[in-house]
């Protein structure tokens, strides 16, 4: 039976037919919507609220979250909505029919750590939950419920994803309330404490203006880059790259700032981005509830786009192309499981410093597919070639790895650290005039055009001698 | 040593090969993208350099 015939293509990396590219506008911008909020809007909104006040924190929150979704959309979004693939297949044409393998790690890596931190904060607010209720005893710890309550998240998104991209789509329909009630739960904290939070100082801004608001806007901008392996997975269900375009701006660049207002103005006024802190003292246990309701439904609707996108992901790779999508599934979720129920606590502190670090490298990668799809191909990309595995196929490069890429990426992320510490926030030179991560996509877009302009130079000079 | 593609791929890919590519973005999305990317949160940003 062929895939197609099967009705299993999305549970394949192979390119989609347009009569399998289903998913319309309103589809698509709810998938994403649900994808998109999740407990990281109240850390991103945490962070900004420490360096600058509601109103600018506003405003650079949501500029800098709309231009990191014009680049992750730019990068991935022409290549995945034309040809119906994922974001990891549509770095073969840049990185090499090997070389590919470095991005596809950077998603492996990026989503199963999101989505551990995701699904141990869904089990802590399942535990807060059953405490709240009166449901679970006083002489039960957290600690013993969290890992059981990370199992069973896992098997319920198991289950879900058995069917396919139909089971992310069905599950947000479901979840994307949760956006509603976080814009509610918004409206609670702005019209209880309006008065105190435009009041409100910042506890950590630096004495420099200008150094607090590129913070800002730098925050949007890397938490909106770190979407890139999520959007292939989401783009290639909708027909093509057109109808996508409101629903990737919208629905996934837009619940982000919104929701982050909720973790900024709680960090402002109440010293607690956790909604479920404060909105106990704003309406009491029910309202805590609400929150705590809220937080969980936010991260499962998360774990589910993130597990069946690295699901998808991992299908790139030969030995895994043929597995049964139950196993596939079983692999990816796997490390979740491992790390949710044996090291959630160690995790918790230590995975974060990873993640930072992960997060640089998205930068430059969306300089690259850029710079590669709109200047050096000039929008010409052979779909054919991102399958084969022929060395003398258009993307073989060097052993299959493409040394602009590779010399491009690097670069752009030595000029990320080299503005900021991701960890610390020390940052350097022209930093609060550029941010990091435009600077990054940009000297990566510039180095891979000149060096891939370099390496056709010398395929043209025959050797001397 | 080249590998041959799996026969649903390569139907697949056939297919797609033999359809004529309609363009990735048309003028109302770069319209859409223009403004929703770069003049909305750029005026966002001046406005909010002001607050």
């Amino acid at each position: 039976m062929s895939l197609a015939e099967g009705g299993l293509a999305d549970r394949s990396a192979w390119p989609l037919l347009p009569a399998e590219r289903t998913w319309g506008r309103w589809r698509l911008a709810i998938a994403l919507a649900t994808a998109a909020a999740a407990t990281w809007c109240y850390l991103i909104g945490e962070y900004v609220g420490y360096y600058l006040n509601f109103s600018q924190g506003a405003a650079a929150l949501t500029g800098g979250c709309m231009i990191g979704m014009l680049l992750v959309f730019l990068a991935a979004g022409p290549i995945c909505g034309r040809y119906g693939i994922d974001s990891v297949a549509s770095t073969k044409p840049q990185f090499g029919s090997a070389g590919w393998v470095i991005p596809s790690l950077m998603q492996i890596i990026s989503i199963i750590g999101w989505n551990s931190l995701l699904l141990i904060f869904f089990a802590k607010s399942a535990t807060q939950l059953l405490r709240v209720l009166g449901l679970l005893p006083v002489a039960v710890s957290g600690r013993e419920i969290v890992p059981a309550a990370t199992l069973l998240a896992c098997t319920l998104i198991y289950f879900s994803l058995l069917w396919g991209a139909k089971g992310v789509a069905t599950i947000s329909k479901i979840l994307v309330a949760h956006v509603f009630i976080g814009l509610w739960m918004l409206y609670l904290l702005l019209s209880h404490h309006w008065p105190e939070l435009s009041a409100a100082r910042p506890a950590l801004a630096s004495p420099d203006r200008l150094w607090n608001y590129t913070t800002g806007v730098e925050l949007g901008i890397s938490s909106t880059l770190s979407w890139w392996p999520y959007v292939g997975a989401m783009i290639r269900m909708a027909p093509n790259a057109r109808t996508a375009v409101l629903p990737v701006m919208l629905g996934m660049g837009a619940p982000v700032p919104l929701l982050s207002f909720i973790g900024l103005a709680g960090v402002l006024v109440l010293k607690s981005s956790d909604p479920a802190e404060w909105l106990r003292t704003v309406g009491g246990t029910a309202y805590a509830i609400v929150a705590l309701v809220f937080v969980g439904a936010a991260n499962f609707g998360t774990a589910i786009t993130g597990i069946y996108s690295s699901a998808i992901g991992l299908r790139n790779f030969a030995a895994l192309e043929r597995t049964p999508w139950a196993l596939l599934l079983l692999l990816t979720i796997a490390p979740v499981v491992v790390i949710g129920t044996l090291i959630p606590e160690l995790f918790f502190a230590k995975f974060g410093t990873f993640l930072a670090f992960l997060g640089v490298g998205f930068a430059p990668l969306c300089g690259i597919q850029i710079a590669d799809y709109f200047v050096w191909r000039r929008r010409r990309i052979s779909l054919r070639g991102i399958y084969e595995r022929d060395p003398a196929g258009p993307y073989a490069y060097l052993h299959g790895f493409n040394p602009a890429a590779v010399i491009a990426l690097a670069l752009g992320c030595a000029v990320y650290m080299a503005l900021l510490n991701p960890l610390t926030f020390a940052s350097h030179g022209p930093y609060k005039f550029l941010t990091a991560s435009l600077p990054a996509a940009l000297s990566a877009a510039a180095t891979y055009l000149v060096a891939s302009r370099l390496a056709r130079r010398g395929e043209r000079v025959p050797a001397s001698g | 040593m080249s590998e041959s593609l799996p026969p649903e791929l390569e139907r697949r890919i056939e297919w797609l090969e033999q359809q004529p590519l309609g363009p990735d973005f048309d003028p109302a999305s770069w319209m859409w993208l223009a403004l929703l990317g770069l003049v909305l949160p750029i005026a966002l940003l001046v406005i909010g350099w002001y607050l």
